[in-house]
């Protein structure tokens, strides 16, 4: 990670152009799976102004979220990597396989790129039914194959129930839920999501994040989720790209602060979650348990943890959803059904308890 | 104290509802009124049997064939090109379309007269087709010739605004999930615009059917439904047409109605609705 991370800085300050394509093909090695994105491209937006996209990063297997002011070019570098906008000079790639390659002239069509794309506005069919909308991409396979592949996605995103609806028929989230399942079923090497979630509240997308995590854990591919919220950015990615003018400003990973954190506990990105720094003021190894005091307000919650130094300080992600709720509990009240998911998976859930 | 004040707030629009109506209705007596009164006052029996004359027939067989022809020519034909001046970006988009709307706005007699000018035995298309002993009027071709003229624009111009309403992020959509461009026409742009071009088909179609100035100039014979119409009514006057207007209105009537019903039969109409744009929702 440190290695990579090094690299891509080192190509985003140093002048791209100058980067040859040994290096690059060095890079697909050492991430098997990862999306490597080298774009240039200078775009007249209205008359003198120009709007010029330069970027080099690298999005590896789990969520990475690009960050930036609305008119930064995310939009248009998320459809570049779609091929649903033309570069003019730069490289895309998954692994070994080259979508785009202005040296070498390879560009291939949409069809072609095996990338799933989640539209802002969506972009469900209006005129298919859930069922049918899910199973647009899966023409080629025959009918019981596509019938299998929908039956496990629309199981995997809780929307099964829904298969004979119209889109228009079902509710925001819903709609989201359909748009990914549209999109994963065809068993894509990269998923780009454009904003989609915005207009759900929190909770709805923290529920919807966390299946989609879920489904990851099985397929490992990147996942480049573009949005102009820092709130969000923070929340629920492993690794934010920042994106100013076309430019990448900031490459910090999220991954690394969990693991700079002094103790392997229960911090996580695994959804919406609120960090607090805490220190550990209690081990309780019967239940698997540590209790810990947040510095900011004396408030103490029990955390479910693993390697736990009592007295360490340690990081605690909560869950958004949970904090209205504990705001509003009673002090000596009993358990929140809550999770928490550390960066190793864990499955039991975490439950922080005001003391 | 003065009366107004005790006036309900809406009574001036209710006022001006009541004059909108009377003037409304006013326009209806010349809108419906004839088409009421043939109905009502016409003979049934008498108008039957008139129709079941081997020229009526003749004339209705003619009509129905050449304006099945022109609609599927222009269907074939038109919606290409309202999808091309819908989505391609084309120098001088503008000028192209109005370009298509023009014949809309040609008198019926003078697009007869420019379709003879060009068609005709002496017209820089006819004249090598004559020579050939290939005639491009007076025969079902003219006549197809000249429906296609009067009514293609309605085609193009539904179907211009079918695809124009169809959410082109719906077509990317398709192309990221493996669909060619032929397959992204045929599975969302066409099934998403259709409902709006057919419902053009069928205006097109009735206009095709009651075609007359323009035909009259250029196709005399065969006698189309409204070519003979217009002889019934010089040799026989009212009496002798009013089958044959019968006959035609019915027909339209007909597929008017049917356009309208098809739609909401199928429930096309509200298939545009927008989705998952802007809207907030619990789950």
């Amino acid at each position: 990670m440190g290695e990579l991370g090094v690299f891509t800085n080192w190509f985003g300050l140093a002048s791209w152009l100058a980067a040859d394509r040994d290096t690059l093909a060095d890079a697909a090695k050492h991430a098997p799976g990862a999306l490597r994105i080298r774009a240039s491209h200078r775009y007249a937006v209205a008359g003198k102004t120009t709007f010029s996209l330069e970027s080099d990063f690298q999005v590896l297997p789990g969520v990475t979220i690009l960050r930036g002011h609305s008119g930064a070019g995310k939009t248009t570098l998320l459809r570049c990597v779609a091929g649903l906008a033309d570069l003019r000079h730069g490289y895309i790639a998954i692994g070994e396989q080259v979508l785009f390659d202005s040296h070498r002239q390879i560009n291939l069509p949409p069809r072609y790129r095996n990338i799933a794309f989640v539209f802002q506005n969506l972009a469900l069919f209006p005129h298919l039914r859930v069922r049918e909308n899910v199973a647009y991409g899966l023409r080629k396979l025959s009918a019981a194959a596509r019938a299998q592949r929908v039956g496990s996605v629309t199981e995997a995103f809780r929307i099964a129930h829904l298969a004979e609806r119209l889109p228009r028929e079902i509710s925001g989230g819903e709609q989201q839920r359909v748009a990914l399942a549209r999109a994963l079923v065809t068993e894509p090497s990269a998923l780009l999501l454009d904003e989609p979630l915005s207009s759900l509240d929190v909770r709805t997308k923290a529920l919807i994040i966390e299946d989609l995590r879920a489904w990851n854990a099985a397929h490992h591919i990147p996942i480049l989720y573009v949005t102009h919220d820092a709130e969000e950015a923070r929340a629920l990615g492993e690794r934010v790209i920042t994106l100013e003018h076309g430019r990448i400003a900031a490459d910090a990973s999220l991954r690394e602060v969990p693991h700079s954190a002094p103790a392997h506990c229960a911090s996580s990105v695994s959804s919406f979650q609120n960090y607090f720094e805490a220190i550990v003021v209690g081990v309780e190894a019967a239940t698997g348990t540590v209790r810990c005091r947040v510095h900011s307000c004396g408030l103490e919650l029990r955390v479910r943890a693993t390697n736990c130094q009592l007295g360490s300080t340690v990081r605690i992600a909560v869950h958004a959803g949970i904090i209205p709720q504990a705001a509003a509990a009673p002090a000596d009240s009993a358990e929140f059904g809550a999770f928490a998911r550390p960066l190793e998976p864990m499955d039991a859930p975490a439950t922080p308890v005001p003391d | 104290m003065t009366p107004y004040l005790n006036r309900p707030a809406n009574r001036h629009v209710n006022s001006l509802l009541w004059i909108f109506g009377f003037l409304g209705l006013l326009l209806l007596l010349d809108l419906v009124l004839p088409i009421a009164n043939l109905f009502f006052t016409s003979n049934w029996t008498a108008a039957s049997a008139a129709l079941r004359q081997p020229e009526a027939l003749q004339a209705l067989k003619v009509s129905l064939r050449s304006s099945g022809i022109a609609i599927l020519t222009m269907t074939l034909l038109g919606v290409p090109l309202g999808y091309l001046l819908a989505r391609a970006k084309l120098p001088f988009q503008r000028f192209w379309i109005a370009l298509v709307f023009l014949p809309m706005v040609v008198p019926d007699l003078a697009g007869g007269i420019l379709l003879l000018r060009l068609f005709g035995p002496y017209g820089p298309i006819g004249h090598p087709f004559d020579a050939r002993n290939i005639a491009l009027t007076n025969n079902l071709f003219g006549i197809v010739l000249v429906q296609m003229f009067v009514s293609a624009p309605f085609v193009v111009a539904s179907s211009l605004a079918g695809f124009s309403s169809v959410d082109s992020e719906l077509e990317s959509a398709a192309g990221t999930l493996g669909d060619s461009a032929w397959q992204v026409f045929c599975r969302v742009s066409l099934p998403l615009a259709w409902p709006g071009i057919f419902i053009g088909i069928i205006l097109a179609w009735i206009r095709a059917l009651g075609e007359f100035g323009a035909t009259l100039v250029m196709a005399y014979n065969p006698h189309t439904l409204p070519v003979f119409l217009w002889v019934k009514f010089e040799s026989e006057g009212l009496a002798g047409a009013q089958p044959i207007a019968l006959c035609l209105v019915l027909l339209a009537v007909i597929a008017a109605g049917a356009a309208m019903n098809l739609n909401r039969f199928t429930g096309a109409a509200d298939v545009l609705a927008p989705v998952g744009k802007a809207t907030k929702w619990e789950n």
